[in-house]
């Protein structure tokens, strides 16, 4: 499987500003919808009504979901794919809970490069917009607990 | 039908706890972030059904269903990938869910486990007799008649002197329906009649013209069974 040309452009082009000694700021160059990130539908469809158990469901996506990335990012400095692809799998179910499909395709990239280790030079600019991308879904998942009093 | 849960991400096993509560025919008995703790929790206790992820890292669930075919109950594989569910089915597997599972696609999965489980409703057993039903014929047979019972995927052959009958079925549960002091399960597929066996050597039975291979985690407990001088 190749991946999109437009996305490999763009990672490429971070990748070489970051070689340049550019701070470049992955969020500068990759498109975020303006519009809310994360879909709550799914867990409300399975316990409609029972808000103590979306609750407690949101929470352990916040609980848990930053040490997988932090495990993520630990790899990917040390280069290993392996263990990289390994952390990577673990988030699959929750972040699909979580209604983030934005979030679903970075880990499936991350997974792939990683099994392939053909554009393993893309991973770390990937990894830092998969940890942009989460920091944002856990404000909008506080928020949204915030606003049901939680 | 009693149920375990076998994942280790912990928004899956709750929402899959949850799915097992709403659910009127489910007891849900334990759940286990390690594969390797359920096998010891399966090889105790008698569980009807599995929900098996089939990527964790201690053990694949494919290594899983490897390691426990003998004594494996009904399993719905559970995963984010179609293409892992693909190669559980290969595995004689009731069922798969993609995560993020839906209630109704987990009753469909659950009812389909329940139905497989019931297929052994082709065996009425009355006294010593056993009435076999093979497609719309239902033949009587003495049930001390049946000296061999082979599994061969989601079919049981059941052999006696002189004929075979074919039920789809599974060793499990013709396991469960034939008296324990006549019959002995000799290896994953096969289940003998004690006394029609005429001599074992090298871990292999004669029974007529017949050789069957004696498993090598049934061994100890064939020996103990046929109580040897």
């Amino acid at each position: 499987m190749q991946p999109k040309r437009n996305r490999i452009e763009t990672f490429n082009t971070i990748t070489k500003e970051r070689q340049a000694g550019a701070d470049t700021n992955i969020l500068n160059l990759i498109d975020m919808p303006e519009k809310k990130l994360v879909d709550l539908t799914y867990i409300r469809s399975i316990a409609p009504g029972n808000t103590a158990f979306q609750h407690t469901l949101i929470n352990e996506f916040l609980l848990h979901t930053p040490s997988i990335i932090a495990e993520i990012k630990k790899n990917s400095k040390a280069n290993d794919w392996n263990k990289m692809k390994a952390a990577a799998h673990k988030l699959k179910g929750s972040i699909s809970y979580v209604g983030t499909p934005f979030l679903i395709q970075s880990v499936a990239e991350i997974e792939m490069y990683c099994h392939q280790q053909e554009h393993a030079h893309l991973i770390p600019a990937l990894v830092d917009q998969l940890d942009n991308n989460c920091q944002k879904v856990y404000t909008e998942l506080a928020t949204e607990l915030k606003k049901r009093n939680v | 039908m009693k149920c375990i849960i076998i994942e280790d991400d912990k928004m899956s096993r709750e929402i899959l706890e949850l799915f097992i509560s709403k659910h009127p025919k489910l007891q849900l008995v334990g759940h286990f972030e390690n594969p390797l703790d359920a096998i010891t929790f399966l090889k105790s206790n008698d569980i009807d059904l599995i929900f098996l992820d089939v990527e964790m890292p201690e053990m694949t669930g494919i290594e899983f269903i490897n390691t426990l075919n003998d004594i494996l109950p009904k399993v719905i594989v559970t995963t984010s990938h179609s293409e892992f569910a693909v190669e559980a089915f290969k595995y004689n597997v009731s069922g798969y869910l993609l995560k993020p599972i839906h209630f109704d696609q987990f009753s469909l999965a659950v009812k389909k486990a329940e139905k497989k489980e019931n297929n052994t409703n082709e065996l009425e057993f009355k006294d010593n007799v056993i009435f076999i039903k093979e497609a719309k014929i239902i033949t009587k047979v003495d049930k001390s008649e049946i000296k061999l019972i082979e599994c061969i995927g989601d079919y049981v052959n059941l052999f006696s002197k002189d004929k075979k009958f074919t039920i789809h079925s599974s060793m499990k549960a013709i396991e469960q329906r034939f008296p324990k002091e006549k019959y002995l399960r000799v290896h994953r597929s096969f289940i003998i009649r004690i006394d029609a066996i005429e001599d074992i050597e090298d871990d292999t039975i004669t029974m007529g013209a017949k050789l069957i291979p004696i498993g090598k985690t049934y061994k100890s407990q064939i020996y103990k069974r046929l109580n040897i001088l």
